[in-house]
């Protein structure tokens, strides 16, 4: 159990270094994931190793030298070069984010149409299924990171990512199966008859209408838009209902438990809005963290956060809210099915109104 | 008095004002200052009444030298009184809005003394929390009718959304049940915010594009907007006998001449013992339910008043929404294809809505939708099937193309049935609380009622008048 003050002292901690820019924000806040375990031990759960500066990375081929590799076996139908691979064997990873792209770059590489892309925790193999496990390698996460840029645009791609913190377990499959259609399609529209293609610096805001993401009528996409839009709405519930707490060391801590993992998207709400105010945000369901200091902000996985005890407003407050919260309703209109069904009742605990 | 006890007597008086939305102004965050606000607003919680609650919706002060019959806080009733210091207040906010419990404030008032006094404490307590606490949330100021202009301006660049109540749909309910407050206290604020929005979005847009015609004046430089988020109203429904009819042509006249952007309707609820309002407890819920869709009409899918409701028929349909009753009416403009089928076209059909033709327009751009497209895009097919076309291919086959032979398929009442079940509700088919009166009502008290107006055509005045409606013989 580690208190909030130790996360916020994160600096000095033991943790793994060399982080790398997965959860990164277009206005500039970059967050660092760090494992919180003292002794860290190496498991198939393998330690998330992200790297400052993409392109500082050795070894790291740049977007021409991937482009052919994966058109290769991709586009235009054409026979794959190499001898036909199995197909339909389940790539199996970690259940985080680089994990997953990791195995879709090896389901690419293995030339699989119908791979299966299933995190450990929820494989069950078909009969004669190939199973083959998929370390994770931020290499690989990031080159399947600059094809998607490159290929369908920053957006799509946070669209992906973000798609990607939902606890669906065929949220793996779903992306992949995306992603074959994806850049099959991207010749023909998108970037590959856009003007500034030779210079783009991936920063370029594909227009909506030429995502290919707003083809909502095929199934592929919409599988993918429809795990997008239950992550959207699920931070918009947590945007809504999630409660601070002031606590000793001018510390407000926060707890939530959303259906998907969406504390990476909350900070860069919660940081603009309350940018003086030291916080954590606490995800009970996913045993992760996201910390602001003032000026930095940190994700922490690891076991559960206990708070410092409350400031003395903290009660009144409280009192205040809940006597208010009572007093504002109408009792002749009375409609407790309407409330729930703008604030379901899983959201209820970690409400003060109703403690 | 501590600030909990306080806050709810305050709270308490303050529930029946129905507007309560953080929506309109975007404001970034800036480094240093606390707060942000979103153009759709942001809902913290929802009271048991199923209403929102994003705001800190209270009273400065519920005492009142108004003595309005309809008003729980009338100075002849007989309820604990309290108010706020504004520093108490602005804490209070602060405290609230570091806990991500509420967006921001909305302050209305009793009136204290006079109208202007109790606005400049009110002003105290909003510079206290723009200026020297940084505030950048959502504050919605309700203005006193009767407040000097000079005060009415600086409580403008306060706040982000400032409005006046009219209470009551006409006049002459006014002058019955609110002596207190005459037309022109009320219009005159309501007047001076819209032509110091206009003014002020103009002197903006000269400042930013700079070509005003002599150029080494500079136009003047405020610190903040005035009312960002525009202003808007309130109006007690079933209170007084105006039909729907006289009410959405305010409505109408309102947004058309005063720029408002919403108008807020609250179904009357018995609060006070009075001769001079109706004395059964009932609530027209459906009746304000049907008059928010015309509401909704106006405002996002194109309609104009008079196509959703008209002299002969001055009450809405409590059965049937008004979008499928013009449909039903207006068969001649349907069927509509899908895939060519302009926006304004795709808005009119039953079971599409705002969302619903956004998503049509943005599937069709990529591929022709297909009947199984159709149905994955989550309209409501079963009502939309009659009106529209698939690429060619007529869905609601099996049932003619007349008007009562659709209806039917249609008509639902609000929510299931459910819709207010545990209130105590008009009953089925009494258009207004007024229709049971006895025929021989005493004759004082008939002559105080607002008599019913006779409808002109309003299609023959050209722009709505809002003095025609809201006048009177004054």
């Amino acid at each position: 159990m580690m208190g909030t003050q130790s996360l916020i002292d994160i600096a000095e901690a033991s943790v793994r270094s060399d982080t790398g820019i997965i959860w990164d924000f277009h206005d500039g806040h970059a967050g660092q994931l760090y494992e919180y375990e003292p002794g860290a031990q190496e498991t198939l759960l393998a330690t998330c190793v992200m790297v400052e500066d993409a392109d500082a990375l050795p070894g790291v081929r740049t977007a021409s030298a991937i482009a052919p590799t994966h058109g290769q076996g991709v586009a235009h139908g054409q026979e794959p070069q190499s001898p036909r691979q199995t197909q339909g064997a389940a790539f199996v990873y970690d259940g985080t984010l680089e994990g997953m792209f990791t195995a879709i770059h090896a389901a690419f590489v293995a030339h699989d149409a119908e791979a299966d892309i299933i995190e450990e925790a929820h494989l069950q193999p078909r009969l004669g299924q190939e199973v083959t496990a998929a370390h994770t390698n931020m290499d690989s996460a990031l080159k399947v990171r600059r094809l998607v840029e490159y290929s369908l645009g920053a957006q799509a791609f946070r669209t992906i990512r973000t798609a990607a913190s939902v606890e669906d377990p065929a949220r793996g499959t779903a992306i992949y199966r995306f992603l074959r259609y994806a850049f099959r399609e991207s010749g023909r529209t998108g970037c590959s008859s856009c003007p500034k293609k030779a210079t783009c610096t991936r920063a370029c805001s594909v227009p909506d209408s030429c995502s290919i993401l707003d083809d909502i009528s095929r199934p592929v996409v919409r599988d993918v838009v429809t795990l997008y839009r239950s992550v959207v709405n699920e931070r918009h519930l947590m945007l809504q209902f999630m409660r601070f707490e002031h606590c000793e060391g001018d510390v407000w801590f926060a707890r939530c438990n959303p259906k998907a993992n969406v504390v990476p998207l909350l900070m860069d709400w919660f940081i603009p809005r309350f940018n003086d105010q030291k916080f954590v945000i606490y995800d009970e369901n996913h045993a992760m963290s996201g910390v602001y200091d003032g000026q930095r902000w940190y994700l922490v996985r690891g076991d559960a956060v206990t708070p410092p005890p409350h400031m003395e407003d903290e009660r009144m407050m409280r009192d205040a809210w809940k006597r208010f919260y009572r007093a504002i309703g109408v009792e002749s209109r009375y409609n407790p099915e309407l409330r729930r069904s703008f604030m379901p009742m899983r959201l209820w605990h970690n409400l003060p109104e109703f403690g | 008095m501590n600030t909990a006890e306080k806050l709810s007597i305050l709270a308490d008086a303050a529930k029946y004002d129905v507007a309560c939305t953080s929506s309109g102004s975007d404001r970034q965050a800036q480094a240093g200052q606390l707060g942000n606000t979103i153009a759709a607003g942001l809902c913290h919680s929802f009271a048991a009444d199923g209403r929102c609650i994003s705001l800190l919706k209270v009273l400065f002060t519920n005492v009142c030298t108004h003595d309005c019959a309809y008003c729980v806080n009338r100075v002849s009733n007989d309820v604990p009184r309290a108010s706020f210091r504004p520093r108490e207040l602005a804490d209070l906010v602060i405290g609230f809005y570091r806990r991500n419990y509420i967006e921001g404030l909305f302050l209305s008032s009793g009136v204290a003394g006079s109208a202007d006094a109790t606005t400049e404490r009110i002003i105290e307590c909003l510079r206290i929390l723009r200026h020297e606490y940084g505030f950048r949330g959502y504050i919605h100021a309700k203005a006193i009718p009767g407040t000097s202009p000079a005060l009415v301006d600086e409580l403008g660049r306060l706040c982000d959304r400032l409005s006046v109540n009219l209470e009551l749909p006409s006049q002459e309910s006014l002058k019955l049940l609110a002596p207190g407050k005459t037309r022109e206290n009320v219009l005159a604020p309501m007047r001076q915010i819209h032509d110091s929005i206009a003014e002020d979005k103009d002197t903006r847009g000269l400042v930013r594009r700079r070509n005003h015609y002599l150029r080494q004046v500079h136009a003047p430089k405020r610190e903040q907007a005035f009312a960002p988020a525009g202003q808007s109203t309130q109006m007690i429904i079933g209170a007084t006998p105006e039909s729907d009819y006289h009410i959405l042509n305010l409505s109408h006249a309102l947004y058309a001449n005063l720029g408002l952007k919403r108008v807020f309707f609250s179904a009357y609820i018995p609060v006070n013992q009075d001769a001079r309002l109706p004395s059964s407890g009932a609530i027209e819920l459906d009746r304000e339910h049907r008059l928010y869709q015309a509401d909704w009409l106006m405002r996002f899918y194109g309609f104009h008043v008079d196509e959703i409701i008209e002299p002969s028929s001055p009450f809405l349909d409590t059965g049937i929404d008004p979008k499928a009753n013009w449909a039903l009416n207006h068969l001649e403009c349907f069927p509509v294809e899908v895939n060519r089928a302009r926006k304004a076209e795709l808005l009119r059909v039953p079971g599409i809505g705002v969302k619903g033709a956004q998503l049509i327009m943005r599937a069709r751009k990529r591929s022709t939708l297909d009947e199984d497209a159709l149905r994955k895009l989550g309209i409501a097919l079963n009502r939309a099937r009659f009106f529209i076309t698939c690429n060619g291919k007529y869905l609601g086959a099996g049932v003619r193309f007349y008007k009562e032979d659709l209806r039917p398929y249609l008509t639902s009442a609000i929510d299931g049935g459910k819709h207010g079940r545990r209130a105590v509700r008009v009953p089925e088919g009494q258009m207004s609380l007024f229709d049971e009166l006895p025929l021989e009502v005493a004759p004082a008290a008939k002559a105080s009622l607002p008599a019913s107006r006779p409808v002109a055509a309003s299609k023959t005045q050209g722009k709505p008048e809002l003095e025609r409606l809201w006048g009177g013989a004054a």
